[in-house]
Formats: C-alpha cells, structure tokens, sequence
C-alpha cells in the first residue's frame, strides 16, 4: 500500500489545525472570490425579539489604568497567560490606542472583550462608537453572531456575543470612531480546532 | 530551503506561538517575525512533505485525536425544568411510540425515528401523513446541539418536538388532540408530574382539533382555536409545552455511547501511542487523514463531530425537493419567531445567550445546513439533509470531486477539494470506528 502524506508534519497542541489550514491556503479552488451575497430567501420579517440580559462569568481582572502611548507596541501584540488573552496596539490611523481583554476564546463558544481606549496622550477615549468584530479573511467571512457593544465608564467597552465558529487564521478587528477621528486595529489569531461541547 | 527543513522550523516556530506569555514591546518585533518565518516555511515547504500515514503519531495528530473523544457529560437544559426528571423520561417514552399522536393513528415519532436503526429510518427522504423533503437524522447527540433541525429552526428539544406533532407531513396532529390523548390516556403520570389539568380544560366543549395555523385566519383548526377561551388556549399551549418537554427529557438518555475512537483516544492518553490497537489499520490512517490531510476536522470536530452549525457544501438538487430552499437563511429567522422559543414563557428561562447574539442575516447562511454529527454514522444512511447519498462512499466521492454549484448561496471557500489519491476506503474505515452500542434497551421500547 502506497504510504499517504500529510501536509502537516509540524502540528502540534494549540496551533495544530491553525498550521494545517495555512498549509492549504495556497492551494486556492477554482472557485472566485466570495462576493458578499445577500440570503436569497424572501426574507419574513424577524420579530421583535426582547431577550433579557443573561448572567455572564467574571471578567477577568483589570489592572490599574496605563495608558502612555510609547507604552503600545508598533505592531499588534496578542498575549496569552492562565487562559487570557491581552491584545494590544496602536491604532493604524496614529489616532488613538487599544487594548482588549478576553479569555481565549474556544471554538463554538460565545465570548466577551473588555476593551479601552486611549487617546494619543494616552487618556481614555471619550464619547465615540466602538465595536469589535471577527472575520476570517481566506474564507471570505465573519461571525455569525451579532455581538453587542456597551460603553461602562468612559473610554471602556463590553462586548458580548462573539462566537468564533470555525478554527484557523482570525483577524480581530476593533474599530473607534469619535466626533474627531476614527481608527482600527487588527489582531491575527490562530483558533485552535479543540472544541468543548 | 529543503522541504524538511522548512517544514521543521515553520513546526518550532508555530510551536513558539502559545508559549509566548506577556511580550513586551520590545519583542513584539521577534514575535510577528516568528509567525511571518512560521508561515512562509509552511507555504514552501510544507505544503506537499507530510507524515508517513504508516508512521509513529506526531503529537501534533495526538492532540487532534484527542479532541474527538470522550464523549462530554450531559449539559443542563434550564429551558426545560423537567429535562432531567426521571418520570418525565418515562412519560415520554411512552409518548414516543405512541401513534394515537397523529392524525390518522399510524405516526410515532418512532416511525422516523427507529431505536434499532440509530434513531433513523433508512429512507432518504422522510415520511409519516405525507413525504416531507429532508432526511431523518439520527437523535444520538441531538442533546448538546443550540439548534435543532437541518436548518436550526428550533433552540431546544423540547420545543423541537412539538414541530412534527403539528406538521401536516408528519404527525398531522394538533395541540388540542394532543391534549385530548393526554386526559384520556396519561392523566395521572401526566399530573404528578406537571400538576393538575387545569379546570378550564375539563369541559365537553373542547373542539377536537384547534390549534394556530398563521397561513390563513379562515382555516377551520384556527377558527376553533379562535373559539377558545384566551385560559383554554394557554392551558392548552401549556399541556402541549409539557409533552414537549417530557419528550425531551425521553431523548436526553440517547446518548451515543462509546465508540472504538474512544477505547483508542483512551488508550492513546493514558500513554499507549497505539491507541490499544482500537482502531484497525485502515481506521487509524483514515483517522488521520480526519484530522489531517482531507481537513474534515474544520467542521466536524470535537467528541460530536460536529461543531454545531451552519455551512453550506453545495449539494446536488434533490428530486422531489425544493431548490430554492435557503436551509438555515431561513430558520435563522424562524427561529426567533417561534412561540416555544427560549425566553418565552413556556421556556423556564429568560437566559437565551445563542439567541441574543444570533445574526439572522449572515450571509453565509444562505443554503447553508448543519454540520451533522458523524457519531454512529455508517448505521445512519442516507446521508446528508435530503438523503443525497446513500453510501459514506457517495458522500466521499463528493467531497473528492465537489461537482456543480450551490443551488442557493455558495460553496463556503473552507470546502476544498478532498486530494483525489486519498483512499477512500480509510476515511470510510475511520467513519465505521465511530460506532457505539445502542443504548441501553429499556430506552428503546415502550413499556406494555
Ligand atoms: C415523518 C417522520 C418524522 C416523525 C414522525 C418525527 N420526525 Fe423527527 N425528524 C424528522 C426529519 C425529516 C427531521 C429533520 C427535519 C429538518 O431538518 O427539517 C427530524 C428532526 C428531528 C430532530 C432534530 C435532530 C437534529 O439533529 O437537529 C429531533 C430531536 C427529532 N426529529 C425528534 C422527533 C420527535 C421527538 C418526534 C415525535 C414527536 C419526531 N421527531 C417525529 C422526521 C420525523
Ligand atoms: C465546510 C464544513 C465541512 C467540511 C470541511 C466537511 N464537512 Fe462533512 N458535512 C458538512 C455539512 C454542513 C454536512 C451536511 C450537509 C447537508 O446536509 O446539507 C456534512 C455532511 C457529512 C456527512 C453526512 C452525515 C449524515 O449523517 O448525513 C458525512 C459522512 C460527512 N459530512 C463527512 C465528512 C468528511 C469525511 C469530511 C472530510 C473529507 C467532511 N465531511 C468535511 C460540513 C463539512
């Protein structure tokens, strides 16, 4: 019997399916792109749905603020300790700073981000529209949960309901947009295919 | 830069990855070109080197293995308070077999959902009061899924249970018959375990069928329940609820049971890299194309080999089957519409996490169903969503060669064509190694 090859000799633990799936990715399908496409069915109208706030488990502990710029890193930094995941960086525009706090996010489960914001003098952000949101940018997608977004005190976010549904290459991206400017940062994160049912 | 030798580094650098705790910014630099040198590697090297499917497991596959098993402890349901009572169980075994719950007295759930056929019936296309146009899937692991159905149109078994009562294709029953057997044929186990009957009910002037029909307001089973009493219609929303969750907590003790996967995967963590020899050959080299090569594992993963939702895989038009179905594109909605839905008040919870955030407008949920568990599947054929395929061999040769389009949406991009030179009879022997025992026979026949 023919001995058959994997592609992926070097998986192992967290990274495994990550690896194996960047291992493929230049083997694109004839398939083109996916354009965004709208769901083709006649949309019945979605009720109204009045769904109460849920009991949700501790956040993990924020320290006390820091915030000087030269303290955010030139290129986005994803940390990882005891199941917690800090994501930090300075926002493309040069406008203002980020940095998101989450446990490491298993696959399937929904999850939440705390998140702030600073400005350039490294002061929390004030009034503005934050969101987080997930895509996987070689599949041509993003979640399939709407998340939503909560100002706590100011230059502070809550985001809740962000589910990652499938493992391989995210970008995390967090948007700020305020009266004066508006900026983004992105995180690349590897979802391990370990599932927990 | 030899193959080996890239793939080499890309493995100790993607390695590195998790380790790192707490960079500084200073070495935020070493990280992004660790992952940069990672992905490079793995592009130029990796990309055609592999395993020797005949060698030792690489931890990397051990891990991957290890996710698939053992099968998790039963999660609380808090939108069924009943979910876990014993007697409710029983109630609905009875319920289960019963046929005097359908409109011509011949329909069981039981019918489509044969225990000694893994809780599915062998057609592809199912049939009770008439031929619907999906598939019977099996009951085995429906208990951890957030969404029931091909197309995720229900958020809880119990509520899904009561779908077919009423579709005309299927049970043809309505909730006031429903009541009526309930009264006359179960009253006291029905009581001691939900409470009395309320009095409202107890009058000879009961339609005998009424239930809410939606599509037109001139249907005479909506003109009865029309008729109703706002408390009769409650009181019997209520019961209907009631048989819903006794039916749930019934199929929550259908459990898949241990597979040869788990005596491997077992094996396999307590030290033993042959994983006891539990898996044949063919199996194991199939196993690892699962989780290797062929990708499977992108949808099909953990202990249920499923990860729950929605994809689309194009599949071939089905005779006799809607092609414009857009699967979950709409039950994304319907679900949030749904009377028995989590949240309210025949759920006994107000905590619907998985609907709060639901996107009904995902675009990717066009033509999209869900990923079916592969426990038990080689006893469970046809296959797919309207039994397009009779054999696990069918549905490999699709994956091998993904002919024509979605006839709804797309193709999700993640679907890759399955390397044609793998055999297909080692995926299919891995496939056969997930099957278990039935449960325990007390629970797949009703009592005298
Ligand atoms: C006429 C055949 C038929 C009868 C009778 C029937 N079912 Fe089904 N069942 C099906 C089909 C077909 C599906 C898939 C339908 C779909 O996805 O739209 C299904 C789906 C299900 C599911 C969802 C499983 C999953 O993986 O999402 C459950 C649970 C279930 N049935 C339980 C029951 C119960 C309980 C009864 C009795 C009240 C019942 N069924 C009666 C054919 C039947
Ligand atoms: C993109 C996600 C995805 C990938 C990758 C994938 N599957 Fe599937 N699989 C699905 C979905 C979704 C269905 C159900 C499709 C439907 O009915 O419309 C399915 C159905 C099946 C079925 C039929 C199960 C049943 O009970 O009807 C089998 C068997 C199967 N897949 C095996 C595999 C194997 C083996 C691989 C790897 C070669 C694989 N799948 C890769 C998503 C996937």
């Amino acid at each position: 019997m023919t001995a058959f090859r994997l592609k992926s000799r070097h998986l192992a633990l967290v990274t495994a399916l990550g690896a194996a799936l960047l291992a493929t990715a230049c083997e694109k399908s004839a398939e083109p792109a996916k354009p965004d496409q709208p769901v083709t069915t006649p949309q019945s109208p979605v009720p109204q749905v009045q769904i109460p706030q849920a009991q949700l488990p501790p956040l993990p502990q924020m320290p006390t603020p820091t915030s000087a710029i030269a303290d955010f890193p030139d290129k986005p930094t994803v940390e990882q300790s005891d199941g917690n995941l800090l994501l930090r960086c300075k926002g493309i525009g040069g406008r203002y700073n980020f940095e998101l706090r989450t446990r490491v996010p298993k696959i399937g489960e929904l999850f939440t981000v705390t998140s702030r914001v600073f400005d350039a003098q490294g002061h929390a952000a004030g009034q503005g529209d934050f969101s987080v949101d997930a895509t996987m940018p070689d599949h041509g997608h993003g979640m399939m949960t709407q998340p939503t977004h909560k100002s706590t005190i100011s230059g502070t976010w809550r985001s809740e309901g962000l589910k990652l549904h499938m493992p391989g290459h995210w970008q995390i991206v967090a948007n700020f947009e305020s009266a004066e400017a508006r900026d983004t940062c992105r995180f690349d994160w590897q979802q391990s295919g370990e599932a927990t049912p | 830069m030899t193959a080996p030798f890239a793939c080499l580094i890309a493995c100790l650098t993607l390695n590195l990855q998790p380790q790192r705790k707490a960079l500084r910014a200073s070495s935020a630099w070493w990280g992004q070109t660790l992952t940069v040198i990672a992905i490079v590697a793995v592009l130029a090297g990796c990309h055609k080197r592999g395993i020797d499917l005949q060698g030792p497991l690489q931890p990397g596959e051990i891990a991957l293995l290890s996710s698939l098993s053992p099968l998790p402890p039963l999660l609380p349901d808090p939108s069924n308070a009943f979910a876990d009572d014993e007697r409710a169980a029983r109630l609905g075994l009875q319920l289960f077999f019963d046929k005097r719950l359908s409109g011509n007295g011949q329909v069981a759930c039981a019918n489509c959902h044969e225990p000694h056929k893994y809780l599915t019936d062998g057609h592809a296309l199912a049939a009770g009061m008439g031929q619907t146009e999906r598939n019977s899937p099996t009951l085995l692991g429906a208990q951890w899924l957030p969404f029931l159905f091909f197309d995720g149109r229900k958020d809880s078994q119990w509520s899904q249970a009561l779908g077919p009562l009423e579709n005309p294709l299927e049970h043809g029953t309505d909730r006031t018959a429903v009541f009526r057997v309930i009264l006359g044929h179960y009253r006291p186990a029905y009581e001691s375990i939900f409470g009395a009957i309320p009095a409202v009910l107890l009058t000879n002037l009961l339609p005998e069928h009424a239930r809410p029909v939606h599509l037109s307001s001139k249907d005479p089973l909506q003109v009865a329940w029309d008729g109703l009493a706002v408390s009769q219609q409650a009181g019997i929303n209520r019961v209907f609820a009631n048989v819903g969750k006794a039916l749930a907590a019934y199929e929550r003790k259908l459990r898949p049971q241990p597979a040869p996967l788990d005596h491997f995967v077992a094996a396999l963590k307590a030290g033993d890299i042959n994983g006891g020899g539990h898996l044949p050959p063919a199996a194991l080299r199939g196993a690892r194309l699962f989780v290797g090569q062929a990708q499977c594992i992108s949808c099909h993963n953990g202990p249920l080999l499923t990860d729950k939702t929605f994809h689309n895989v194009g599949l071939p038009p089905t005779p006799g089957v809607d092609p414009a179905d857009p699967g979950r594109g709409r039950g994304a909605s319907t679900v949030l519409g749904d009377e028995f839905r989590c949240g309210l008040p025949y759920s006994d919870t107000t905590t619907c996490e998985e609907l709060r955030f639901l996107n009904p407008k995902f675009a990717d949920f066009a033509g999209a169903y869900k990923t079916p568990t592969l426990r038990n599947v080689a006893m469970t054929a046809p296959y797919m969503h309207s039994g397009q395929f009779k054999t696990l061999e069918q549905v490999l040769q699709f994956y091998k060669t993904l002919p024509g389009q979605a006839s709804v949406g797309h193709r999700e991009l993640v679907l890759r064509l399955v390397d044609p030179d793998i055999p297909t009879a080692d995926l299919v022997a891995f496939l056969q190694a997930l099957t278990g025992p039935l449960p325990d026979e007390s629970w797949l026949k009703p009592e005298p």
